[in-house]
């Protein structure tokens, strides 16, 4: 038989509301995730692909929007070339009853929801083994079952589930974890995972694809999802991983000590090219300390740098300010200015209160510097 | 501290270095002209000292010469028992900022270090008070920003001004403070509480109401998932209880039910007619026992009620005759009862008689009474109105007294006239008496004697003698007369004695009139009329018939009937009750006796239906015996059956639960079928509404909500305790000034005024009043040269404060003093030679004629070379 190719995605979380963004870019990440199922088609076109397999999470929840439903069964519906194998996650479980009668009633038939752990033949000689969620927490491996599902001699075998192959944190239903070792004991050739919003390989045949469009700063970068080849039965998948997502999530962390030059290091973190930062998201995690004159300096160059993005974030809670006599001299030389100055800094660097009031007198110390630096 | 020298480079006017040596402890003097540099030197030595090297501010940038360059200061002093050498090079460029500072010649820090250092060795006295505050100057504001402030010349006293800004935080401390304010006042109200619609409140409130939204959908996502899971139970019950199979099982335990039911009920139906049968002899026996105990019951009632008649009888006839017997003494008491009555009516007959008798006579003898009366009073009414009208012909008390006084009025005219006319008078000699007569009569000597017309004296022995007198005018008499007349014709009367007369006849009418009114009153008090009415109202006299008995008599004889009538009362009273309880008696005789005779009727009846009553009794018995027997043999088949029955009501529970499986399982299949209808329309409403998008659309925004929150709350605590911090340092500063200040000025301004009492104001930390020879003056209000003075006196305050803790500073005057005139320049001088003792004073100044009193150590500007 001639190699088999399909894209493999998951986690689009159609329907995600980013309630915690501002509110003028909360609908830019909305059309963002959409547009993600046209770029999926195109990069199985691009692939000579004629199937995307999405492992779960398809919907951010299981109750989302007409409209967003909708719209996406219209979407896919409309890359007729391609054909959609869905599972259910813990996200979207078939818990959603009215979401998946709605979806199918909604759907061309391009586009197969797969509710039963049951081998479904996607292509002559090529079985797919799906393990759909039947409830959010299924307290089960449900890929068990493949080890024992019978397929003709000769066939390709697919795995396609959603859920953690380690824990991946408190949401994930350690009692229903995938043995790394799946693919091996039920004689998979590949086996399409979901779950993990970040690109994981688990083993030569076992990969999570990721999410297609990033939705936190927890893995950073685009999205991506992955273009798999399987030349024959039992021969080892190619795997390439395609970029999908449109904006890019940054998490970059910067430890800073006086003397530092600050400007160098911030623009070392941040895109070059101004025009693409448009679609970048950045949280930045300070760290360190800084003399008062210079954190005033990178909160400057952070204020300047900031309207050029999506999204930036500055998180300085663990950035300390060192307050040196002539630090305190900019304030005041003497007087009662500096007697409050110095008041302050005490207490920011004593240990005679709560950190709480620590950080809070450092801060009235910093806005003391900043309001006699106004004028 | 103690400054040793100074050199200049790069500074204003002195582009090649220039230096003052020289100085030395105490008063130091530079006396220059104008424009000779002492102000370059002493803002250079300033910045030296205050600006950091990293500084290139517009105070920096004043120090640079016009052709450019970088500046450069050095100052040697001691300070701490060491020699130290600062020096200080302000650049626009970085790489050329410096600054270095040695301590006894070894190079101890450079730049940072070394501005950090020299703020140490300039920090301000331990208990408050100013620091780098003694360079006094015209202009420069301490450490006030604003250049062109600091290019101002200003006068002595806004110098202070700003140092004390300086101290307490100024005007940068104000308007952090307002900022603090400014920003709390966004969020929070007077007393600390949420503004209404300010930040805070706006971010609570949103929390609150996302909250509120994420409670609700949450409450929703619940109601859906439950109804979801019951949807699933509902599918399951339903498939289970509408299996074909589960209706085959229901309707087959049905009809066995149905079978045993029927079989039970059919043994049933011949126990209850064995049951009906031992009813009906039951019956039977019971009728013939209640027939035998009838007959028995009605033969004894007519024996009793014979009995009972007769004794009756006896009874009605004994009572008959005691009745006829009370009647007859009731017939009689009736008859005395009616004598007495009518005896008493005769009785008070004759005494109502006898009363009007007695009333008749009575009015009789007044009616004679008042007829005499108002005959004697009618006499008495004619002889008042005579006397009245008598007394109206009689003069009047007050025209006799009218009369009496035109009298006296004549009687003075006529005194008068004789008095006014020419009179003679006679002395007689001893035995001449009466020998001078005139008209007849002796002429009385000793007096005088008018003559009104003339006079004839005749005298005796030897002639007449004529005296002719002019006539004097009589006109007052003549008119008192005529008055007098006038009174008298009016009065009718002739002349004044017969008007006194008159009045005594008139007084005795009048005794006479009180008199006869008097008896009138006794006789009428209330008037003639009065009396004449009463005697008209009086009844006329009546004709009596017959003996008319006396009134206590006829009084004796009615009180004698009335007591006979009240005993002939009680007696009818008592005829009258026993007369009634005989009759009652004789009545309830008669009704036993009639109770009796129907008890004897109504037995005689009963056994009228029998014609032989034994017979019957026999006949009775036969039939109980036999209906006793058939009820044994009824009982004893009974018990058999009853031995066999089937269990019915196990078989009818049996049958009803039967019927309620089936009728349940079709009212749980509707019931079920509903309900999932329900749900299915419920949950596709809710599932329509994304109740579960929304949700997690809201907790993300409830989280950025409750962050926002938090920095609010965080940037309130921030601004709060920056707040707290400023006013905390602002009043310690103020306190600490006034006190120190006023403790080390009061000495130093007794030297200008002996009993100078300063007042300083705690918020302004400036003297705001001074008392000077007992009189309290404005500040304001003080001559220029005054309040430099007491400014200067301020600066050596400031310096003896340094000096109290260790840490003595330099003194800098930069024509300090300038309107002080010179008389109180020689006591300022005294003053800073005191302060100079253990202090170093360094004074620029242009006047150089008044300054060379001050004396103290010379200074000159001088050219150095680069390695100074």
């Amino acid at each position: 038989m001639a190699d088999f190719r399909f894209i493999h995605s998951s986690d689009l979380h159609l329907g995600k509301g980013f309630g915690s963004m501002p509110e003028d870019l909360r609908g830019r990440l909305i059309e963002a995730r959409f547009e993600v199922i046209g770029r999926l088609a195109q990069a199985a076109r691009d692939h000579g692909a004629s199937h995307v397999l999405i492992a779960g999470d398809l919907f951010d929840t299981t109750g989302p929007s007409a409209q967003v439903r909708r719209q996406a069964a219209t979407a896919m519906s409309a890359a007729s070339d391609v054909i959609w194998w869905i599972i259910p996650g813990n996200h979207d479980s078939l818990q959603g009853e009215e979401l998946w009668a709605a979806f199918e009633d909604e759907c061309s038939t391009n586009v197969r929801l797969l509710r039963s752990p049951e081998p479904v033949e996607m292509s002559q000689g090529v079985f797919l083994l799906p393990a759909p969620l039947p409830r959010q927490f299924p307290g089960t491996d449900l890929t068990a079952w493949m080890a024992g599902a019978e397929t003709p001699e000769g066939a390709l075998r697919i795995g396609l589930a959603h859920g953690g192959v380690v824990s991946f944190g408190e949401d994930f239903d350690g009692s229903a974890l995938i043995p790394p070792d799946r693919a091996r004991t039920a004689r998979l050739d590949y086996l399409a995972l979901g779950d993990w919003h970040g690109q994981l390989t688990i083993g030569e045949r076992t990969c999570y694809s990721g999410t297609p469009e990033r939705d936190r700063f927890k893995h950073g970068g685009r999205g991506q999802c992955l273009a798999v080849t399987i030349d024959g039965p039992g021969a080892m998948p190619q795997i390439t991983p395609v970029q999908t997502g449109r904006f890019d999530w940054r998490a970059p962390e910067l430890m800073l000590s006086p003397g530092m030059d600050l400007g160098a290091e911030l623009d070392r973190l941040l895109p070059s090219d101004r025009a693409a930062r448009r679609d970048v998201l950045v949280q930045l995690r300070a760290a360190g300390y800084l003399r008062m004159t210079e954190r005033a300096a990178f909160e400057d160059a952070v204020r300047r740098a900031a309207p050029d993005f999506a999204l930036f974030d500055l998180r300085d809670d663990e950035l300390a300010t060192e307050y040196e006599a002539d630090d305190l001299d900019l304030i005041a030389a003497g007087g009662a200015l500096r007697t409050a100055a110095e008041e302050l800094r005490a207490e920011a660097q004593g240990s005679e209160v709560s950190a709480e009031d620590r950080r809070v007198a450092q801060a009235a110390l910093n806005r003391l510097w900043s309001l006699v630096r106004e004028g | 501290m103690q400054i040793t020298s100074v050199t200049l480079k790069n500074v204003r006017r002195f582009v090649d270095p220039v230096r003052i040596d020289g100085f030395g402890p105490g008063l130091n003097v530079l006396v220059a002209p104008n424009e000779h540099g002492k102000s370059t030197f002493f803002e250079a030595l300033h910045a030296a000292f205050f600006v950091s090297h990293r500084s290139f501010d517009k105070t920096v940038k004043a120090l640079v010469p016009r052709v450019g360059g970088d500046p450069e200061v050095t100052v040697s002093f001691e300070a701490d028992g060491a020699q130290w050498k600062l020096m200080k090079c302000w650049s626009s460029s970085a790489g050329r900022k410096d600054a270095k500072l040695w301590r006894d010649g070894v190079l101890v820090a450079q730049k940072a270090e070394a501005d950090a250092m020299l703020s140490g060795l300039l920090k301000p006295p331990s208990d408050g008070g100013p620091a780098g505050l003694l360079w006094v100057r015209q202009g420069v504001v301490g450490l006030d920003s604003g250049g062109e402030e600091q290019q101002a010349r200003r006068d002595i006293m806004t110098s202070v001004a700003g140092e004390v800004e300086a101290m307490t935080g100024g005007r940068r401390m104000e308007a952090a403070l307002a900022n603090c304010a400014a920003f709390l006042g966004q969020h929070l109200t007077g007393t600390g509480r949420p503004k209404r619609n300010g930040g805070l409140d706006q971010a609570t409130t949103e929390v609150e109401a996302l909250t509120e939204r994420r409670d609700q959908l949450q409450a929703d996502m619940r109601a859906l998932q439950q109804d979801l899971e019951r949807r699933r139970q509902v599918r399951r019950e339903l498939a289970e209880l509408d299996a074909p199979e589960a209706h085959h099982e229901r309707a087959k335990a049905l009809e066995e039910a149905r079978e045993t039911l029927e079989a039970a009920r059919a043994h049933d139906r011949k126990v209850k007619d064995g049951e009906n049968e031992i009813a009906r002899l039951s019956a039977q026996l019971d009728s013939c026992d209640a027939q035998i105990e009838a007959l028995d019951g009605i033969l004894t009632e007519a024996r009793s009620a014979h009995e009972a008649v007769e004794k009756a009888k006896a009874i009605v006839d004994e009572r008959t005759g005691q009745n006829d017997e009370a009647q007859k003494r009731l017939e009689r008491a009736k008859k005395v009862h009616d004598t007495a009555r009518k005896a008493v009516e005769r009785a008070a007959s004759d005494l109502r008689r006898a009363m009007r008798a007695k009333e008749a006579a009575a009015s009789a003898t007044r009616r004679t009474e008042l007829k005499e009366r108002i005959a004697q009073a009618e006499k008495l009414g004619v002889r008042i109105a005579e006397l009245r009208k008598q007394v109206g012909g009689e003069i009047a008390p007050e025209t006799l007294g009218k009369l009496e006084e035109l009298a006296r009025d004549l009687s003075i005219a006529r005194k008068s006239h004789e008095n006014a006319a020419a009179a003679f008078s006679v002395t007689y000699c001893a035995g001449g008496e009466g020998r001078i007569t005139s008209e007849g009569q002796p002429v009385e000597g000793g007096r005088r004697h008018p003559v009104l017309t003339g006079a004839t004296l005749d005298l005796d022995g030897i002639g007449r003698l004529e005296i002719s007198a002019a006539q004097a005018d009589d006109g007052a008499v003549a008119e008192a007369e005529a008055a007098l007349r006038t009174a008298l014709a009016e009065a009718g009367m002739d002349n004044v004695a017969a008007a006194r007369e008159s009045l005594t006849r008139r007084r005795g009418i009048e005794t006479q009139l009180r008199q006869a009114e008097a008896d009138l009153r006794a006789l009428a008090p209330h008037g003639l009329d009065a009396l004449r009415t009463e005697h008209d109202a009086l009844p006329e006299p009546v004709e009596t018939e017959g003996d008319v008995p006396d009134v206590a008599q006829a009084e004796a004889a009615e009180m004698a009937a009335q007591d006979t009538l009240a005993e002939a009362s009680e007696a009818l009273e008592a005829a009258r009750s026993a007369a009634d309880a005989t009759k009652d008696s004789l009545t309830r005789a008669e009704v036993d006796m009639a109770n009796a005779e129907n008890r004897a009727m109504r037995a005689q009846e009963a056994l009228g239906a029998h014609q032989d009553p034994a017979k019957a009794l026999a006949d009775l018995r036969v039939l109980q015996q036999e209906a006793a027997s058939a009820l044994e043999q009824a009982r004893q088949a009974q018990q058999a059956r009853l031995a066999n029955a089937p269990d019915l009501a196990a078989a009818e529970a049996a049958m009803t639960r039967a019927e309620s499986v089936i009728k349940s399982a079709t009212d749980t299949i509707a019931r079920l079928r509903e309900e999932y209808a329900g749900l299915n329309s419920r949950i596709s409403v809710v599932s329509s509404n994304a109740v579960e998008e929304e949700l997690a659309l809201t907790e993300d925004q409830l989280k950025q909500a409750e962050d926002r929150l938090a920095r609010i709350r965080f940037d309130i605590a921030v601004h709060q305790r920056l707040e707290r911090a400023l006013q905390a340092a602002r009043d310690t500063a103020r306190e600490n000034y006034v006190a120190a200040v006023h403790r080390e000025l009061l000495p130093l301004l007794r030297m200008i005024w002996p009993d100078a009492e300063p007042v300083i104001d705690a918020d302004t930390g400036l003297i705001t009043r001074i008392t000077r020879r007992g009189e309290e003056e404005e500040f304001d209000v003080l001559s220029g040269g005054t309040q430099e003075q007491i400014s200067l006196l301020v600066r050596l305050a400031f310096a003896r404060i340094l000096a109290r803790d260790g840490r003595p500073a330099p003194v800098i005057l930069d024509d300090a003093i300038v309107y002080t005139d010179d008389d109180r320049i020689e006591q300022m001088f005294d003053a800073l030679t005191r302060q100079s003792q253990d202090l170093q004073v360094i004074v620029f100044s242009c006047r150089q004629r008044a300054f060379r009193a001050l004396g103290g150590t010379a200074l000159a500007i001088t050219q150095a070379g680069d390695a100074a």
